[in-house]
């Protein structure tokens, strides 16, 4: 019987390099626009041109696809149009410190302001040092101290005098003043004062007991005296203050007359120089605050005077041409939103306005802020923070150690930056949909998804623009031009790694990884142009480096500890066919699968479902197999088997149905116990209907088994029987074209299950006559009868005792 | 120098209480009896006053900061005393200890100008607190016994102010205004500063004849300073002037100095006052 088989020029899609008009990329310009992802480009288009809120990108796609090149292209690009943004600056907010301001300047002006404060802060000190130690004032102040000293030195002198005329002494005791009759200056000696007459010391008692209450009066008047002085001097201060301070922030103010923030904040750093102007006066050198812990402290509060009129420019775009545009690589919550940095400080933590620091979303304010997603969503905190700034649109800086206690220390809330970013989000399909499903807020922050394909369709255009991509990145990386053939085989393998003939692979990490190998094996070969057969050699040599296990997993079929049949014939038995995927490198592997069946009720058992090593695509294939049966041969008398399938040597799990239509071929020959080629193997799921269906990594499954026959030898009768709708996505090695060319391997496109078993049985499968009966010689036939016999044997075992005695 | 130096000054006699002008006579004579090489006496002087009255039957005392009446008796008062005396014995253990100076402490009971006065006999140099009370712009009545009675070298220190240069000292051609000069001399030479001579004449004529000999005076000390001049100035004009300049060196005999005039002129200034006899 002669089956349809494959011809050598259908197991590749060649990329033929004459038809690609240049002979190196060397020739060939860069690209204008964007290969392969039209969607992703029109959808992150439309994302930065609509200025909405709420209009945030998510680019989806997988990692390597060149997400991250492209959108920071078109970012940049839109960006340097835009108007560079405004500055902020955190300033101290005089009636709260603890609630630092912000003010918003145009770029540049923020840097301006900060050194213009600092310049005042230098001037006003030297410009009060000179004026508190100016004759006038000095004059001014000793006056009032010299009215407040006299004052009460006149109350004292009028007691005194008082004091004298009544015979008695105004004594200073240790702690303050007190009364005692005295003669000749001297204090009257108890015993001599004991000796007086009882009327005389009553009198002298008396005239002390009427002083003392005087005295107390003026002592009690004096705190008010005090006060008064402290206030007058005060307001001296102030006057000369205002003097030596108002024309330094004068000239500020008109410098900075067009923004009203800053000139009400020069308002607020006058009043408050003038009223902390004692601070604000420089000590007198280091060594009159005196030594150690008062010494540090006294200079640590001085400088804590000058920090209060600091200008903490938060952003500065003096330098940024355009809008920003920010790649934040770290997103955890205090570079997303800023932080609010602490000082030890004799073991307690401070902060101030000072020491507030910007975070990425500051940076990118006016512009775009590129994030993973991944990375934003593992942080703690990050993506609630990302979400409640672009929600509510502005940027508030709040320190996580505290909102959860973890410290408590003195802590500034600094007023919210009004914010005006787009944020270009960036990570796989599979965390969209999850977002889009889990988290209500995503999809009104989110609204564009740019979707990166992972392929684009291949065509002769396609190629050509393929190349010029190739083109690019060669230029990009820096490597050696790559010549037409070189060219053709880095396509007809990016066809290959996405597992289709007729497509190409959009992931560009792969590709750029291909093309800096294939130049260094250039290098090696000592080529000034990388060539086709360099390519070939990077390919195969990172097969090579890959493929330890696929060897290990040969060797031992070749030794036969894993049992493999590649030759004669087998009742219920074949060889299946999987792919193990490690890392980036797939490969194929035979497996044996066998059936057995006695009497039964009708049902197929997955022996890797009952220990739960197969999967639910898996035991779904099986199931399967179990309707096909049915309908196909059990119409007229009940399905009376029991049969068993099981992947034989398989000790971890099994997935996917692309062994189903094998399990099928495997079943009816053990059922019909007519014996199937084990020269074969076989992949391709199978429908209720018969119908082979395609399955995934048919290159790796065909090269697989290819391998397994040729380590044996090839005999010339082997090969493998894939499904007709994979033939599009052969991409086949090089020996096993030229195997096929020869004649010692074979594939066979297969489109239903009678066309397989004829190939592996070597018999007619049979078609169903009027009757519907199958001819009895072929598969069909076979099976039928077995299966009624079958049935007929259910029917006697199970029929009651008594009912066979009537018969 | 060195040698009449340390004969002119070898003890040093330092009034004390335990008021804040005492700390700052304590920093001046320990700096002193450093340089010179002097051994420093400090003493505290229990006021029989203070205990006289504490002893009454209706003694009390109005505080300077709460001004409330609080009863004394003659035990508190005592207690205090010892407490202040035990305050100062440490002060002037850990100043002496800081200038390398041998030093003892003393207490002694009765009128505070006489027990200085007393003390003073045995000491080169008295120094004292100017008991600059705050209350009264008079100075008190034992300082001004001291001043006006002491026999030797006596220091008066004004709270807060310290000892520094230049020196100014007066001069009117009295033999103990050459005393006087030697003294200022002698201080300038520890401080190694210039000194400021003020002569005072009655005429014009004197004092040109003055200002060569305090001239002369300087070259042959081989010093540096300035002569100026005042003619028959009052103690206002005087003091006036001297409000200005550092320690100032005061001849105690001649006209303007002597008996309350000094004691005005000493209470009108803050500078430190050393009285020369």
């Amino acid at each position: 019987m002669e089956y349809k088989q494959l011809k050598p020029t259908e197991l590749y899609h060649p990329c033929e390099p004459d038809g690609l008009p240049f002979n190196s990329t060397a020739e060939l310009g860069d690209l204008d626009h964007f290969v392969g992802q039209p969607r992703a480009v029109e959808s992150l288009q439309f994302g930065i041109d609509i200025s909405r809120t709420g209009y945030n990108i998510f680019a989806l796609g997988q990692e390597g696809t060149g997400k991250h090149h492209l959108v920071r292209q078109l970012l940049e690009k839109r960006a340097s149009s835009e108007k560079v943004p405004n500055d902020f600056c955190y300033v101290n907010n005089f009636t709260e410190t603890h609630k630092p301001k912000v003010l918003t300047l145009p770029a540049g002006r923020g840097k301006e302001l900060s050194e213009a404060m600092e310049r005042v802060i230098e001037e006003a000190r030297n410009a009060l040092k000179a004026a508190f130690e100016n004759e006038e004032y000095q004059n001014r102040a000793r006056g009032i101290a010299q009215e407040f000293q006299e004052r009460q030195q006149h109350a004292f002198e009028e007691l005194r005098k008082k004091t004298e005329e009544n015979g008695l002494t105004l004594l200073r005791t240790p702690a303050g003043v007190a009364f005692a009759p005295s003669r000749e200056g001297e204090v009257i000696p108890p015993d001599e004062f004991n000796k007086l007459p009882q009327e005389d010391r009553e009198q002298l008692q008396q005239k002390v007991q009427q002083l003392q209450g005087e005295a107390q009066k003026i002592m009690q008047k004096m705190p008010a005296w005090e006060r008064e002085m402290r206030e007058k001097m005060k307001e001296l201060n102030k006057e000369i203050t205002n003097l030596s301070v108002a024309p330094l922030l004068e000239e500020l103010r008109q410098k900075f007359s067009g923004l009203p923030m800053v000139v009400e904040y020069l308002d607020a750093v006058e009043k408050d120089m003038v009223e902390n102007v004692q601070a604000l006066l420089p000590s007198e050198g280091g060594h009159q605050q005196g030594p150690g812990i008062q010494g540090i402290m006294a200079q640590q509060m001085e400088a804590a005077t000058l920090r209060r009129y600091r200008v903490n420019v938060l952003v500065d775009h003096g330098d940024t041409k355009g809008a920003p545009v920010i790649y934040e690589d770290h997103p955890n919550y205090n570079n997303l939103m800023g932080r609010i940095e602490h000082l030890a400080h004799m073991g307690t933590l401070l902060t101030d306005f000072n020491m507030i620091r910007a975070g990425a979303l500051h940076r990118a304010n006016g512009g775009y802020l590129v994030l993973d997603a991944i990375k934003v969503l593992t942080q703690p905190f990050a993506w609630d923070a990302v979400k409640r700034a672009l929600r509510s649109q502005k940027i508030k800086i709040e320190s996580m150690g505290e909102l959860y206690g973890l410290i408590s220390t003195v802590s500034v809330e600094p007023e919210p930056v009004p914010l005006n970013v787009k944020v270009v989000l960036m990570g796989p399909q599979m965390l969209y949909y999850l977002l889009q499903h889990h988290d209500p807020e995503f999809g009104e922050l989110f609204k564009v998804a740019a979707d990166f394909d992972m392929q684009m369709n291949r065509t002769a255009e396609s190629q050509e623009d393929y190349s010029r991509l190739i083109a690019s990145a060669v230029r990009q990386e820096g490597l050696r031009p790559f010549d037409r053939e070189a060219v053709a085989r880095v396509i007809e393998r990016s066809a290959r790694m996405v597992g289709d003939g007729e497509r190409l692979s959009l992931h560009m990490q792969s590709i750029t990884d291909l093309l800096q190998e294939s130049d260094y094996w250039a290098g090696r070969n000592g080529n000034g142009k990388v060539t086709g057969s360099d390519v070939e050699r990077a390919v195969d040599a990172w097969i090579y480096r890959s493929d330890r296990i696929r060897q290990r997993m040969q060797e031992e079929i070749k030794r036969g500890t894993i049992l493999i049949d590649t030759e004669g014939e087998k009742v219920g038995q074949v060889n299946g066919l999987s792919v193990i995927q490690l890392g980036g490198f797939a490969f194929g592997r035979p497996s044996r699968i066998t059936a057995r069946v006695r009497l039964g009720k009708g049902e197929v058992v997955d022996i890797e479902r009952e220990v739960e090593m197969g999967g639910p695509i898996h035991s779904k294939g099986v199931l399967i197999l179990t309707g096909f049966l049915g309908a196909r041969y059990a119409m007229e008398q009940p399905l009376s088997l029991s049969a068993s399938l099981v992947f034989e040597q398989s000790y971890s799990g099994i997935e996917g149905d692309s062994a189903s239509s094998a399990e099928l071929y495997t079943l009816l020959s053990a059922i019909g116990e007519f014996p199937l080629k084990q020269s074969l193997a076989v992949t391709g799921s199978v429908n209720q209907h018969g119908q082979i269906q395609p399955i995934g990594g048919v290159n790796e499954k065909i090269e697989g088994f290819f391998d397994t026959c040729r380590g044996r030898g090839l005999t010339g009768e082997q090969g493998v029987l894939i499904p007709a709708s994979n033939v599009k996505h052969l991409m086949l090695r090089k020996d096993v074209i030229e195997a096929v060319k020869e004649g010692h391997f074979h594939v066979y496109p297969v489109e239903t299950i009678d066309q397989g078993i004829e190939i592996l049985a070597g018999k007619l499968a049979g078609e169903r006559d009027e009757q519907g009966q199958y001819p009895k010689e072929s598969v069909n036939g076979i099976v039928q009868e077995r299966l009624a016999g079958l049935a007929e044997k259910q029917r006697k075992f199970s029929a009651p005792a008594g009912e066979g005695a009537k018969s | 120098v060195n040698t009449t130096k340390k004969a002119a000054i070898q003890r040093i006699l330092l009034a004390l209480d335990a008021s804040p002008e005492s700390v700052t006579a304590l920093d001046t004579a320990t700096e002193l009896a450093g340089r010179l090489g002097a051994d420093l006496t400090g003493l505290f002087v229990e006021d029989t006053d203070l205990l006289r009255m504490a002893s009454l039957p209706f003694a009390a005392e109005i505080g300077r900061f709460s001004p409330s009446l609080r009863r004394l008796s003659l035990p508190e008062m005592e207690r205090q005393m010892r407490a202040q005396a035990e305050h100062m014995r440490k002060a002037i253990a850990v100043a002496a200890a800081r200038e390398g100076v041998k030093w003892e402490f003393r207490v002694a009971r009765g009128s505070v100008a006489a027990q200085i006065l007393l003390a003073g006999m045995q000491a080169d140099l008295v120094i004292l607190g100017k008991r600059g009370w705050s209350l009264s712009k008079r100075l008190g009545s034992s300082v001004q016994m001291v001043i006006s009675q002491a026999q030797g070298l006596t220091l008066v220190l004004h709270p807060g102010i310290k000892f520094t240069i230049p020196v100014v000292v007066i001069y009117d051609g009295s033999e103990v205004a050459r005393k006087g000069l030697d003294a200022a001399g002698n201080l300038v030479k520890i401080k190694d500063g210039n000194l400021r001579v003020i002569v005072i004449a009655k005429t014009r004529e004197k004092s040109v004849e003055l200002q060569e000999e305090a001239v002369q005076y300087l070259t042959a000390q081989g010093l540096e300073g300035k002569v100026g001049v005042m003619i028959e100035p009052t103690k206002e004009r005087l003091a006036h002037f001297l409000r200005s300049q550092g320690p100032v060196v005061l001849p105690c005999g001649s006209e303007l100095l002597v008996g309350e005039g000094l004691c005005e002129l000493v209470n009108l200034i803050e500078n430190p006052v050393l009285l020369v006899r």
